[in-house]
């Protein structure tokens, strides 16, 4: 390699993270060095020297100041990572990955260095390998696009396109200008045969190469476009009403919403944050033993960000007895912990813990709304129950502030500022709530008994702890009340008569049977090895419980039933949707 | 000064005739067709508003509509032969022979074809033609 080309690949690589489809590899963001480096004198001038070198294309003088560095400071894991940098501009990945071990050993906490070490992995195509680190990364700063981006791309490598998707929109949540993230989703949407999402972010890569000015980019996911029509046709439809949940302007943006909830009581109100839900009108509740339930708002306060939901049945998982506390008795330094699905596509569907103090017991420019708390938020965790020590819900845990944006703004990068909504407003809410009963809420303090200790109250207060998955989805019938138990108020004058209430509640009976009995059509239709002859069965078989009375669709069920008896009994795991899920 | 701004005209005039000189100006059917793919997934009317209505329109087997937009000119290129032609004197019957410059002529074509679905939006395009070129992206 002449001088003039390592300059410019070190240029490339120092100046400019770019994303490109390599013939067919998913290729990453290029060598991070963003760790924070505290040391100072000799060492860090060292380093400092070297990394001037390597910008100027001088490699091996900049390693040379790296190894005088680590001779002055043996334990300085910078300056391993920025020698493992130069180590694999120059293709030696054995060598970098040996340099980038040593700087994680030194400092293991430091993104950077995971990701430079899932950067050779993959350049040497070890993708396994570098799956691993490029998740480390993702836990340690999940606020950062381009590591979710990593992430995802590693997941196409390995063809785990679904998992790999999920990341990538991730990475756009925190990037949304990238066009070239775009353009990784519709080629492995392609991968997957989902031509009409392909098609839509393909069309939202070139909108954003264009609105750059990047008219080769434009003419070049034109030809892609092209192609995918080609392939799909003019107007490739949604795969399953899950995709049409996602489809222009009836989605944010097509994406699927999550977020925590948390169920007061043994009610069938789920308390969560105006944002998790804020324009989707296909809600669900997802219980920590499996349970999904749909849901609806029935109160929502924007300005304090607290909405109220209201299940369409009750969860046949026993619920605990999940207490509201008084926010106003809460003090400064008080130890409180939270409960909540953060970052669910990564870190799987089961309920994490953390916790923390009360830092404050105002929030964002003293606003008396909130408390500031240390307790990590984020993604994911938004809506969940802030407990104080005796296990009272004291608030809903809202937001984190911004590094990004905070480093913007000050030119410094906080740490651990989050905040959570006071429980004041919950119960304000609440009150506004028709047929919900203030007693069921124990707003008066309940000492936890000595013997139910921290993991004994979390056991049971998993299952009132719920996540919360949205969508837009015009396609969707409208909340449908199934519950038999269903209480009507006729308290209220201003409410229908119990009459009207029953021919509402009949209607939305019979738009909820007719509309399982289409869904049951369109699994007999499923290839038995998609969706197993078992698997029909049970769908079935649940749609005849569920209805067994007064239902128009009974005799059309059970025919369908009978069709598939002497069917062949082979047993295959029915994936319902292809939204991405965590393996 | 003059001299220089003289060439360059004579070069561009030049170019305008020859495909072979346009193409190293740049103007290729690999740029055009570039250009072509910047506009997949734009609506036909943006188009009509940049490039004008089309010459033709017509329903494809396949169900889309194709817009037909056609460029031709006809160039005369001058050749080193000259034909003698007899002109006949008005007064006394009699002829004179004098010379005259014979041309080729040659057409130039581009007939580019523009497939787009139901909603308007172009989805495909074809071009056939020995004058389908044009610059670089910008």
């Amino acid at each position: 390699m002449n001088g003039k080309n390592t300059k410019i690949i070190v240029a490339i690589l120092f100046c400019f993270l770019h994303i490109s489809l390599i013939d067919g590899l998913w290729g990453n963001k290029t060598n991070l060095a963003f760790a924070e480096d505290t040391t100072t004198g000799q060492p860090r001038e060292l380093k400092e020297e070297g990394t001037r070198l390597a910008k100027a294309g001088k490699l091996q003088q900049a390693i040379e100041k790296y190894k005088e560095a680590i001779s002055l400071k043996p334990n300085y894991p910078n300056a391993y990572n920025n020698w493992g940098i130069i180590l694999n501009i120059q293709k030696k990945y054995y060598e970098a990955i040996d340099k980038f071990k040593k700087a994680i050993q030194l400092d293991p906490n430091d993104p950077a260095t995971y990701t430079n070490m899932g950067n050779s992995y993959l350049k040497l195509k070890q993708y396994d390998e570098a799956l691993p680190h490029y998740k480390k990364a993702v836990i340690l700063k999940p606020d950062m696009g381009v590591l979710h981006n990593n992430l995802g791309n590693c997941y196409l490598n390995l063809n785990r396109y679904e998992e790999g998707i999920a990341s990538l929109k991730e990475a756009i949540k925190l990037n949304k200008t990238s066009a070239e993230i775009y353009e990784n989703i519709a080629q492995a949407y392609d991968k997957l045969g989902e031509g009409y999402l392909a098609i839509k972010y393909i069309k939202e890569a070139k909108r954003i190469f264009r609105s750059n000015g990047k008219m080769e980019r434009v003419s070049k996911a034109g030809k892609r476009l092209r192609h995918l029509y080609n392939k799909y046709g003019d107007n490739p439809k949604p795969k399953d009403r899950e995709e049409q949940a996602k489809s222009p302007g009836q989605g944010r943006e097509g994406e699927l919403g999550t977020g925590t909830g948390f169920l007061l009581g043994a009610s069938k109100y789920v308390v969560t944050n105006h944002h998790v839900i804020e324009g989707a009108n296909s809600i669900f509740v997802n219980f920590f033993m499996g349970e999904k339930i749909r849901a609806k708002v029935v109160a929502q306060d924007k300005k304090n960000d607290v909405a109220i939901l209201l299940l369409s049945k009750r969860p046949k998982s026993a619920t605990g007895n999940i207490v509201l506390g008084d926010s106003n008795r809460v003090e400064m330094g008080q130890k409180v912990f939270t409960v909540g699905y953060p970052m669910s596509s990564i870190l799987g569907r089961k309920p994490k813990y953390s916790e923390g103090i009360i830092n404050s017991t105002t929030g964002y420019l003293d606003d008396p709304g909130l408390f500031q708390i240390t307790v990590p938020i984020q993604p994911g965790n938004s809506g969940g129950p802030l407990f104080s020590e005796n296990g009272q819900v004291i608030g809903v845990t809202t937001s984190s502030f911004s590094t990004v944006a905070a480093a913007r703004i000050t030119g410094a990068l906080p740490q651990n500022l989050n905040f959570a909504v006071k429980s004041l407003y919950i119960r304000a809410l609440l009150q506004t709530v028709s047929g919900f009963s203030a007693s069921k809420i124990g707003i008066e303090p309940v000492p936890i008994s000595p013997k139910n200790d921290l993991s004994n109250f979390i056991k049971s207060a998993k299952n009132n702890i719920v996540l919360i998955e949205t969508a837009i989805d015009n396609s969707l019938p409208e909340f449908v009340e199934v519950d038999d138990d269903v209480h009507i108020s006729t308290a209220n004058p201003e409410k229908p008569s119990a009459l009207k209430e029953k021919i509402r509640l009949a209607k939305l009976r019979e738009t909820e049977i007719k509309d399982r009995f289409k869904t049951l059509q369109e699994m007999e239709a499923l290839e038995d090895s998609v969706f197993s002859v078992e698997d029909k069965r049970k769908e079935i078989q649940k749609f005849l419980d569920a209805f067994p009375n007064r239902n128009p669709k009974l005799e059309e069920a059970k025919k369908m039933l009978s069709r598939l008896k002497g069917r062949g009994e082979e047993i295959k795991r029915f994936i319902p949707f292809t939204r991405p899920q965590t393996r | 000064m003059m001299r220089k701004i003289k060439s360059l005209i004579l070069l561009a005039v030049t170019c305008l005739f020859f495909p072979s000189c346009a193409q190293m100006m740049g103007y290729t059917s690999e740029n055009y067709e570039k250009i072509l793919d910047t506009w997949v997934g734009e609506n036909i009317s943006t188009l009509v508003n940049q490039w004008g209505y089309p010459n033709d329109k017509f329903i494809s087997p396949s169900g889309r509509k194709v817009y037909v937009y056609e460029q031709s000119r006809i160039i005369r290129i001058p050749t080193n032969k000259v034909t003698d032609v007899k002109v006949k004197k008005n007064w006394d019957s009699s002829y004179t022979v004098t010379g005259k410059r014979k041309y080729n002529e040659i057409e130039y074509v581009c007939v580019t074809w523009i497939e787009t679905n139901d909603a308007g939006d172009i989805v495909n395009w074809k071009w056939q033609g020995n004058n389908c070129v044009s610059e670089g992206l910008k």
